[in-house]
């Protein structure tokens, strides 16, 4: 692993850096020059301010030492990023070395990808945990064509990842693009191409403050090789932007007043809850509005929205029954789940920003009341006008309906229960086998699910007690496979400074994406469980050609070919353990999970990952 | 355009005609095996009979839906033989409610493997009662 290290550059002898303050903003005004020492790995303001806002800066070069890429950093530093994911290439060799050796490799601190596709999908799954991009530094041209697949996750998914695209346009090469971004344009938020520093400066900031603005995803700044290596003249003076962080769009007043109105008197209003919770308040939210109003959730679990164990969490056939739904971030909630004459509300960024080429999104979903707005910003406003109209009459009738709530989500989990007993002592192990032996081992720790949930028949979902915003990252966003491993990776990062325990359910289909990414967590020290889901094939993909064979009459048994792994079947024990992990598996008896489980986690808890092959249930 | 329209309408007409007639020419062999084949359904099947129905159980991907003893999953649900019979079985399996594929035809599925897998999920031990497994009784 690449020790964070300090420059080995002196920065004082040839830089002067001055930053204005403003509220709220980065107060630190400096002026480096020889006299004064930088202090170490800091350049305009302290990494991790970003949410804050940073100062404008303004840089004045006093001798010929220093090369573009080194004032790119003095511009990417302050906005925080913790960490660069890179797969290296000759483009942009000269970021790639101020970042070792200009802002000595910490803050950020290069994380190594073996695959552009990872490099982004960490990102992707950091940002699900922390709430803060990370920066892809990748080729632009064969670098994106291998990431764009993740790209398009994020995009979907409403996260933002920072793409820096090294190219050669001043000096072409085989690898050059006139326009690299083009094959990521419609799903990425913004890019440009600097052809200056002071360019390169204003779009590197817009370019952060487009990505973190709801509906917040990935962006692309072009770094030229040329810009990068060329040599800063003596005496120019350069200028940083001030970065102050957009408030993000909220619902107007008049609608969010009628939408009130519409709750309190609804019989039986549903919160529909897809990409609600953007951060940890927006989970505080959720649960204040669903509680004030005793009304059912339902929740498709992009997002931590909502407690899996909370009385009003229920089964999405209650949409069904709704009069009002309130659908939060969720444009694709069909009117053809509810029934006739139900009033829909939705409050969704969605159209605030899209593209017209990939549809992620599903058929117009014609709301009642449809607010243009972010669902989080927008709810404490809902919430204060829900309160204000809660007459004691209405309060009574809300109590009766959390009572009769509450009884279908424990009918639901007593079903649940009823389930997991199927199979329990079957070898291959069942999925529900897995969650339950995990569960019995995570619970007392402070655990997050870093995976998607979906994947072992939502068992964990199912039988954890998921309640804090970290405890999951939701799905993937596209169903892109191949995300999840990286993501899972990344998120796992971001929960190393907090010492929690992440566990990831990984689908073996999913993991042969991307392998080489067991290495990246091997090698960054990256402590997680990795628990395979291993049903050795494309389970999904057998269904749908079973399905097809019979409904053309033809022959059923051949709908193997194609999706399964068998001769040979694929040891991920032993490629774990090649990859640097600890490693145990096959294992196909449920007997042996436990202890297994128990040996891996002290080793996760050493720090390091460990990964259990467990043969599992198709589903 | 039109000329199109107008045959993938009548094409998707006759394939539909064709699947009643064959749905409904299947309808017989499978209530005979009921008639022939009581043994199958009373008497102790073989333990290769019930080997073979559990790779038939496999092979025709019964088990990529129902897992692999017919417990049950999200994707098709736990297999509870004693609520049908062989024939009841094999009848449902010919001609399922809209969420299962349908196994129409003999060349499919013949009816003596759905037999082998009937005797398979019926040697299948219930499942545990749930209150008996300390890990589903924990918070
Ligand atoms: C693509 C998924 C899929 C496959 C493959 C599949 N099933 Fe099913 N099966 C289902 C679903 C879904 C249901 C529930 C259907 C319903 O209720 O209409 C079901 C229901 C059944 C039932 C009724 C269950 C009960 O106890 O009421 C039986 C019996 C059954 N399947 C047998 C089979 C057999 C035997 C095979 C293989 C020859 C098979 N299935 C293959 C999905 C599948
Ligand atoms: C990039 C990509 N390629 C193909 C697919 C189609 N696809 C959907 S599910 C699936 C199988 C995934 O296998 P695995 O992760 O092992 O999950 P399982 O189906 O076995 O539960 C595939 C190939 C996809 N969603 N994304
Ligand atoms: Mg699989």
């Amino acid at each position: 692993m690449e020790e964070p290290e300090k420059s080995s550059l002196d920065r004082r002898s040839f830089l002067k850096v001055a930053a204005t303050s403003g509220a709220a903003l980065v107060a630190s005004t400096q002026a480096l020059t020889a006299q004064q020492p930088a202090p170490a790995g800091a350049v305009a303001a302290p990494a991790g301010m970003a949410a804050q806002g940073v100062a404008e800066t303004t840089v004045e070069v006093l001798s010929e030492e220093r090369h573009g890429s080194d004032f790119m950093m003095d511009v990417l530093k302050p906005l925080g990023f913790d960490y660069v994911t890179i797969n290296p290439h000759s483009d942009s060799g000269g970021l790639q070395e101020s970042i070792i050796n200009y802002t000595g490799n910490k803050n950020p601190e290069l994380i190594t990808c073996l695959h552009e596709e990872a490099a982004v999908a960490i990102a992707h799954g950091f940002f699900k945990i922390e709430g803060k991009p990370l920066a892809a530094l990748i080729y632009s041209s064969v670098g994106l064509q291998h990431a764009s697949m993740a790209v398009y996750s994020a995009f979907c998914d409403r996260v933002p990842v920072y793409l820096l695209l090294g190219n050669s346009i001043e000096n072409p090469n085989s690898r050059s693009a006139q326009d690299p971004v083009g094959m990521a344009r419609d799903f990425t938020k913004w890019d440009d191409s600097p052809v200056s520093l002071s360019h390169f400066a204003a779009s590197a900031v817009r370019a952060y403050s487009v990505a973190m603005t709801p509906p917040q995803m990935p962006v692309a700044i072009t770094v030229d090789k040329s810009l990068q290596e060329d040599r800063i003249p003596a005496g120019t003076k350069l200028h940083i932007p001030k970065y102050t962080p957009n408030t993000a769009p909220q619902g107007d007043s008049a609608a969010v007043a009628e939408v009130a109105r519409l709750l309190v008197s609804a019989e039986f209003p549903v919160l529909a809850v897809e990409r609600a919770a953007r951060t940890a308040a927006g989970l505080k939210y959720i649960i204040e509005l669903a509680e004030l109003l005793q009304a059912a959730v339902v929740d498709t679990i992009q997002r931590m929205n909502f407690p899996s164990r909370h009385p009003l969490s229920q089964e999405s056939s209650v949409l069904r029954t709704a009069d009002v739904v309130l659908a939060l971030e969720h444009p694709l909630l069909s009117r053809s789940s509810l029934k006739p004459g139900a009033k829909l509300i939705s409050i969704s960024s969605f159209d605030l920003f899209t593209r017209s080429n990939y549809w992620h999104f599903g058929k117009y979903q014609e709301a009642d009341v449809p607010i243009a707005a972010d669902a989080e910003a927008t709810l404490p406003a809902l919430i204060e006008q829900v309160k204000r109209l809660i007459t004691s009459d209405r309060r009574i009738a809300f109590a009766a309906r959390r009572v009769k709530l509450a009884e279908a989500h424990q009918k639901s989990r007593e079903r649940d229960r009823v389930l997991a007993s199927h199979g329990w002592d079957s070898s291959p192990i069942s999925t529900a086998r897995i969650a339950a032996e995990l569960w019995e081992q995570i619970k007392t720790k402070d655990w997050s699910l870093v995976s998607r949930s979906d994947g072992m028949s939502d068992w964990a979902w199912k039988l954890w007690d998921f309640e804090r915003y970290y405890h999951h990252i939701g799905q993937s966003g596209s169903v892109g496979i191949g995300y999840s491993n990286p993501a899972a990776v990344g998120a796992a990062l971001a929960n190393r400074k907090y010492g929690r325990l992440s566990i990831n359910l990984q689908n073996d289909g999913d993991l042969m994406f991307q392998p080489g990414t067991l290495w990246t967590a091997a090698h960054h020290k990256i402590p997680m469980l990795t628990v395979m889901h291993n049903n050795r094939s494309y389970n999904q993909e057998v269904m749908v050609v079973a399905r097809m064979a019979a409904e053309r009459n033809r022959d059923i048994s051949r709908c193997h070919f194609g999706n399964v792994f068998d001769k040979p079947h694929i040891d991920y024990a032993q490629l774990a353990r090649s990859l640097g992990w600890y490693s145990e598996g096959p294992i196909d008896n449920p007997r042996e999970l436990g202890p297994a489980i128990r040996r891996a986690l002290a080793v996760v808890e050493r720090g390091e990952p460990a990964l259990l092959d467990t043969i599992t249930q198709p589903n | 355009m039109n000329h199109f329209v107008v045959c993938r309408v009548s094409g998707k007409l006759v394939i539909e005609a064709m699947l009643f007639l064959l749905v409904m020419l299947l309808a017989i062999p499978s209530a005979t095996v009921q008639a022939q084949q009581p043994a199958l359904s009373q008497a102790a099947p073989s333990a290769e009979t019930i080997a073979k129905g559990k790779q038939n159980f496999v092979t025709y991907a019964c088990y990529a839906c129902h897992g692999y003893f017919g417990q049950g999953a999200e994707t098709g649900p736990r297999i509870d033989t004693s609520r049908r019979t062989l024939a009841a079985f094999v009848s449902f399996v010919r001609k399922p409610g809209r969420a299962m594929p349908p196994y129409r035809t003999q060349s499919q599925i013949s009816d003596s493997a759905l037999a082998e897998i009937y005797a398979f999920l019926k040697s299948v031990p219930p499942p545990p009662d749930p209150n008996s497994i300390p890990l589903l009784n924990t918070k």
